[in-house]
């Protein structure tokens, strides 16, 4: 059963169009992720679900509740958790919730407990009469969270929840949200970094330039770049210009991408590509630092599909 | 209209827990309060009703004499009104409508005459619109003396007809007769009840302190109010308000939150500026805690208003913090909050009634007075006037510009 169904959605400043034409649909219980650079269209995307912003043209429906028609309803069905750290800095971890839980009506016999067992979900039990100026960044994205899992929401929107966060406090929210999903909640999540997504996200819309270029499971979407490997090579030395060429030349290579002080190549014929690849860098005098090789994944994908990196 | 409230509550404890606003909107006025009160201390001591009065006598008779010697330089006003005799009519009249004297009294030619005969006469009063206090106090000093001098005219008329008509004296005898009674009479000073509790309380005039802890604290009205309005700027900055927009939040209800939120505490820091500069500088507020309590919110009302409509024409936090305090002190200045306002030429006058902080003064240094509601009347009706005008247009400017 579909929770969200997104038909056509649109938004368009001026001439630009932020967001062209997405539909989709996520399916109750589901984590979706939605994966895109910088400047994609996510956050515009995920407005207008949040009924912040009205779509050009379109309309989504949350639990059947369009957000063109009557986004009050549908504001009482989602919990958002935005980019920013949206807190009061001032006042303690249990005034800011007491302050948000009121603003989602929640009811106040239910509000203490509420509060309280979403803290000890986040490991912030004993912390919460501390004030939010006094938390680390880390801290503060967990409280952030917390937030938005107020209402008991039907949907839970995250964008982009980990921004500037230390990996452990990363993994923490990450596993936090994975458990609450097999618990039963739905979560749109954006982001662009990849490693979180194929955590998360079973179901995964690529997004670029506010159109969804590829929609699937991590598994369909694999596929897209077939059985390649991806081979990065970190040099020493300058790169010579007329080498992606050259190595594009190579049997089994499909594509090659020059960075400042790498050559990423995505490979059909996997390892056995490298050693002509580190012969024609010998012959041409560049010096190698180190070689990664990595199985397909979604920011191969994206490579695939856009000629581009995601964190570009 | 619930959580309009709790947001409302919730900007209330964000202020009170930022220290600067501790320094900026209580100490800060408090100290300003002392040291203006206690500089211009000596200024005050005789500036309140001393009324200022151009005398013309062309009567040059015996009533008008009883007038100017008895009564005007009688022991009973002679420490309060200070008159100023002349010879022209026309010079008292300019002096009265340049508010160089509160006002000219000028008495025509032959009116005890007149009067004595049982005719009418008529004593011109001119009085300054900018002191109509004082003016008051002068014209009800020479109301009381025709009404007295009428009461008599009409007795000693009715008592020499009576004396006539029994052929009990002769016509010629009457002006003998009526000067020796007007002589025995008890003297004027003493039959003529000045009605002094209709000009201010002269027995309590405003101290520099009193005046003072008005003018600042009309100002740091503005600066408090200021504070909150600001906020509604850092919310937006911050994100606090697009996430509350996400929430099953009317919109209206956010925009009332903050605009409660910035008069909630600029109230209670003018109550506070209010019970401190009582309870440890002696501030005398007035016996009239209902009168206070009014003029308070419609102070608090019209200048967060203000606070509201500056911030809905600024774009940031610093715009605000900068532009905010300056449009506060210029207020406060035309206002009358940093000069005293009185003695202003017409212009000025003009000018700082377009202030609410020279309404502020009004009506609280009348509360001071010992005035009642009836006479702050004025000043509450323009003071709620401006307050519903600026928070309108404030509400409609942040609605329009999508601050909430």
């Amino acid at each position: 059963m579909d929770l969200v169904e997104i038909k056509g959605l649109t938004k368009t400043y001026g001439s630009r169009k932020a967001v062209d034409n997405v539909s989709f649909t996520i399916e109750k219980g589901e984590a979706f992720g939605l994966l895109g650079p910088n400047g994609a269209g996510k956050t515009t995307l995920v407005s207008m679900l949040s009924c912040l912003l009205k779509p050009t043209s379109g309309d989504a429906f949350i639990d059947g509740a369009s957000i063109t028609r009557d986004p009050m309803e549908v504001k009482k069905k989602i919990g958002v958790v935005p980019q920013e750290i949206s807190l009061y800095g001032q006042l303690t971890a249990l005034e800011n919730l007491n302050f948000w839980a009121q603003m989602y009506d929640v009811p106040p016999r239910e509000r203490a407990k509420r509060i309280e067992s979403l803290l000890e979900l986040v490991g912030l039990a004993d912390r919460k009469k501390d004030r939010i100026d006094r938390y680390s960044g880390g801290m503060k994205r967990r409280i952030n969270i917390v937030v938005g899992l107020l209402p008991n929401p039907e949907l839970l929107i995250l964008d982009e929840p980990t921004v500037g966060v230390d990996p452990q406090s990363r993994t923490a929210i990450l596993e936090t949200l994975k458990r609450l999903n097999e618990e039963g909640l739905t979560i749109l999540y954006t982001s662009h970094y990849m490693e979180e997504v194929e955590f998360l996200c079973p179901r995964v819309g690529i997004m670029d330039l506010g159109r969804i270029i590829a929609l699937g499971t991590q598994g369909e979407l694999r596929l897209l770049v077939g059985e390649k490997d991806s081979l990065r090579i970190y040099t020493q030395t300058l790169i010579p210009i007329n080498i992606k060429e050259e190595i594009a030349q190579i049997e089994g290579v499909s594509e090659v991408r020059i960075g400042e002080n790498f050559i990423g190549v995505l490979s059909s014929r996997g390892r056995r590509t490298l050693p002509a690849i580190l012969d024609l860098l010998h012959d041409r005098e560049v010096k190698v630092k180190s070689v990664e090789i990595k199985e397909p994944n979604l920011e191969n994908v994206f490579l695939h599909l856009t000629g581009k990196e995601l964190r570009e | 209209m619930k959580k309009a409230w709790h947001i409302a509550w919730k900007d209330v404890k964000l202020r009170a827990r930022d220290p600067s606003s501790f320094i900026v909107l209580l100490l800060m006025p408090l100290v300003l309060i002392f040291i203006l009160g206690s500089v211009f201390q000596s200024g005050f001591q005789d500036t309140p009703f001393k009324v200022p009065v151009a005398f013309v006598d062309q009567d040059r008779g015996e009533l008008s004499s009883i007038l100017k010697n008895e009564v005007l330089k009688g022991p009973e006003l002679s420490g309060m009104i200070i008159l100023k005799e002349l010879d022209s009519p026309e010079e008292a009249r300019n002096m009265a409508i340049e508010g160089k004297v509160a006002c000219a009294i000028i008495l025509p030619q032959g009116m005890s005459e007149e009067i004595l005969k049982g005719k009418t006469a008529t004593i011109l009063l001119v009085g300054d619109p900018e002191q109509s206090i004082k003016a008051g106090v002068a014209k009800n000093i020479v109301e009381q003396f025709a009404l007295e001098t009428a009461r008599r005219s009409v007795i000693l008329s009715t008592a020499a007809d009576q004396l006539l008509s029994r052929s009990l004296i002769q016509p010629s005898e009457i002006n003998g007769l009526v000067s020796s009674w007007m002589e025995n009479a008890p003297a004027a000073e003493n039959l003529i009840e000045i009605r002094k509790n209709t000009a201010p309380d002269q027995n309590r005039p405003s101290s520099a302190m009193d005046y003072y802890a008005v003018g600042m604290g009309a100002m740091y009205l503005l600066f408090a109010a200021n504070y909150g309005a600001k906020s509604i700027l850092e919310e937006k900055r911050r994100g606090t308000t697009i996430r509350l927009l996400t929430m099953p939040v009317e919109p209206f209800a956010i925009l009332s939150g903050k605009l409660m939120g910035i008069a909630l505490f600029t109230l209670l820091q003018f109550l506070l500026i209010i019970l401190f500069s009582s309870f440890v500088y002696g501030v005398n507020w007035g016996s009239s805690i209902f009168g206070i309590a009014l003029m308070a919110l419609a102070s608090v009302f019209a200048m967060s208003g203000l606070g509201a409509l500056l911030a809905s024409f600024l774009r940031t936090e610093g715009q605000v913090a900068s532009i905010g305090p300056a449009v506060a002190i210029i207020l406060a200045f035309l206002g009358g909050g940093m000069i005293t306002i009185y003695g202003w030429p017409g212009w000025a006058v003009l000018i700082s009634r377009l202030t609410p902080n020279r309404w502020i003064l009004e009506g609280f240094l009348s509360l001071m007075q010992g005035n009642g509601i009836r006479e702050i009347t004025l000043p509450l009706s323009v003071l709620g006037g401006m307050g519903l005008f600026f928070f309108s247009i404030a509400g409609l400017r942040m609605r329009w510009r999508g601050d909430v």
